[in-house]
């Protein structure tokens, strides 16, 4: 019997032999002096390089559609709106995991309008859920380093100025989320949170809801996961990807139904195709509708993305409205009243919300590590 | 050792399904075949917790995906 450990090996090379350094142009526009100086303690410079894009590659590769994000949208479907004036970018961590400011640039131009430094000493930013106005956004961060699996989350909201500016950056007095989330969602008003996250004592997973001065959690079933959260405008309902081995499924859950397991709560709106690798989902404002990403493929690089929009109701898709094929690589979620199809290193598009035309958004600030839109 | 395309798929599916911690820790062990020294070094924890964190990370695998750990 082959141990997990080299099937682990092989899996990693098979992905991730064809990348290589020099085809994933704009990881370290910054500050590589630096970087490579901090590794040249400990590794030859080949080899620093190689880890840095290792961090960014083995990881994300099996999860090409990582979260850039989860915009919510105060527009109905079909009402389309433009996109936020602003979007968040970070930076790829250098190699000591020091994240760097979280950069506010204006999408319709490019320039950087603000930075927003790091809460507080030793924490760093870590994820961002956009929150209605287009200038209002609900952040995350966890200690730089230290702590393993239990690193806390700290919640803050960030509003911007109208020239895109750190007006006020307020931390959320409760709670704490005393886990390294994995996901999180923003109501329009930013007053209600979505999150996943696996409590550093547990192997299952929660997905936790906050809304004022209350938290409620749901816990889901052994050896499944939910990521790809996003929540309706009103932050009633809650969609989300689950994933296991073997299956996987879209979910909606009501915010509003009592704590306990996230089957009860939620109810099954979509299975993914057989196949499907890299699923990434997000709500419509209302919540009547869904938008789908997924890959499928021989394996490998050779993949194929396909971005679809489903009318759902509460026994399930209700009606197609659109479904396209798209590069691989890609995760959506939603910039004002439009879907968001985004790949770091790949592109980022616009799509219509009832069409699914998608318009190519070509400016440099796309290709960064990460997006909030 | 060469994996079917659908055990391939299946294991990084798995994979995919861990906290972002656990996918580095394996990432650097097993693509970059790292000592716990420099994966430690690089992601700011001690070697105990690259351990403890990489054993976590098989035996949720193995969990997922229906084997002993």
């Amino acid at each position: 019997v082959t141990s997990l450990e080299d099937r682990l090996r092989e899996a990693y090379g098979a992905v991730t032999d064809p990348v290589r350094e020099d085809d994933l142009p704009g990881l370290y526009p910054r500050h590589r002096t630096r970087r490579r100086a901090r590794f040249g303690a400990f590794a030859p410079l080949a080899a620093a390089a190689a880890v840095v894009a290792a961090i960014g590659i083995a990881v994300a590769v099996p999860r090409l559609a990582s979260s850039p994000g989860r915009p919510a949208v105060p527009a109905a479907p079909g009402a389309e709106a433009a996109a936020p004036p602003f979007a968040l970018i970070l930076n790829r961590p250098d190699s000591r995991g020091d994240q760097g400011p979280l950069v506010v640039v204006s999408a319709a131009t490019g320039r950087v309008t603000g930075r927003v430094p790091d809460p507080r000493r030793g924490t760093t930013w870590y994820d961002a859920a956009p929150a209605g106005s287009g200038t209002r956004f609900v952040l995350a961060a966890t200690p730089a380093r230290g702590g393993g699996l239990c690193k806390p989350t700290y919640l803050y909201t960030l509003t911007l100025s109208a020239s895109g500016a750190s007006a006020s950056l307020t931390p959320w007095t409760v709670p704490v989320v005393h886990a390294e989330i994995g996901s999180i969602a923003a109501s329009a008003d930013g007053s209600t949170v979505a999150f996943a996250a696996a409590p550093c004592h547990s192997p299952d997973q929660q997905i936790g809801v906050i809304r004022g001065q209350t938290v409620k959690t749901w816990q889901e079933p052994a050896l499944l996961s939910a990521d790809s959260l996003s929540l309706s405008a009103d932050g009633s309902a809650l969609g989300y990807a689950e994933s296991g081995a073997g299956q996987g499924t879209v979910r909606v859950l009501d915010t509003r139904s009592a704590a306990g397991s996230a089957t009860a709560a939620s109810k099954i709106v979509y299975t993914y195709p057989i196949g499907a690798r890299a699923p990434s989902v997000t709500l419509g404002a209302a919540g009547t509708t869904m938008y789908v990403y997924w890959m499928t493929g021989p394996g490998g690089l050779h993949l194929t993305g396909t971005l679809a929009g489903y009318r759902i109701g509460p026994g399930g898709v209700q009606g197609t409205l659109f479904r396209r094929t798209m590069p691989a690589g890609l995760s959506v979620s939603r910039a004002g009243g439009q879907v968001l199809a985004w790949g770091q290193g790949v592109a980022l598009y616009l799509a219509d919300p009832v069409t699914g035309k998608a318009t190519r958004v070509r400016a440099a600030w796309t290709d960064s590590w990460q997006i909030f839109w | 050792l060469v994996l079917a395309g659908e055990d391939r798929r299946e294991l990084l599916a798995a994979v995919d399904a861990l906290p972002r911690r656990q996918r580095e820790v394996l990432a650097l062990k097993y693509f970059l075949d790292l000592g716990e020294q420099d994966i430690a070094a690089i992601l700011g924890i001690s070697r105990g917790a690259v351990a403890s964190t990489g054993s976590r990370a098989l035996s949720a695998l193995a969990r997922r995906l229906g084997e002993e750990s």
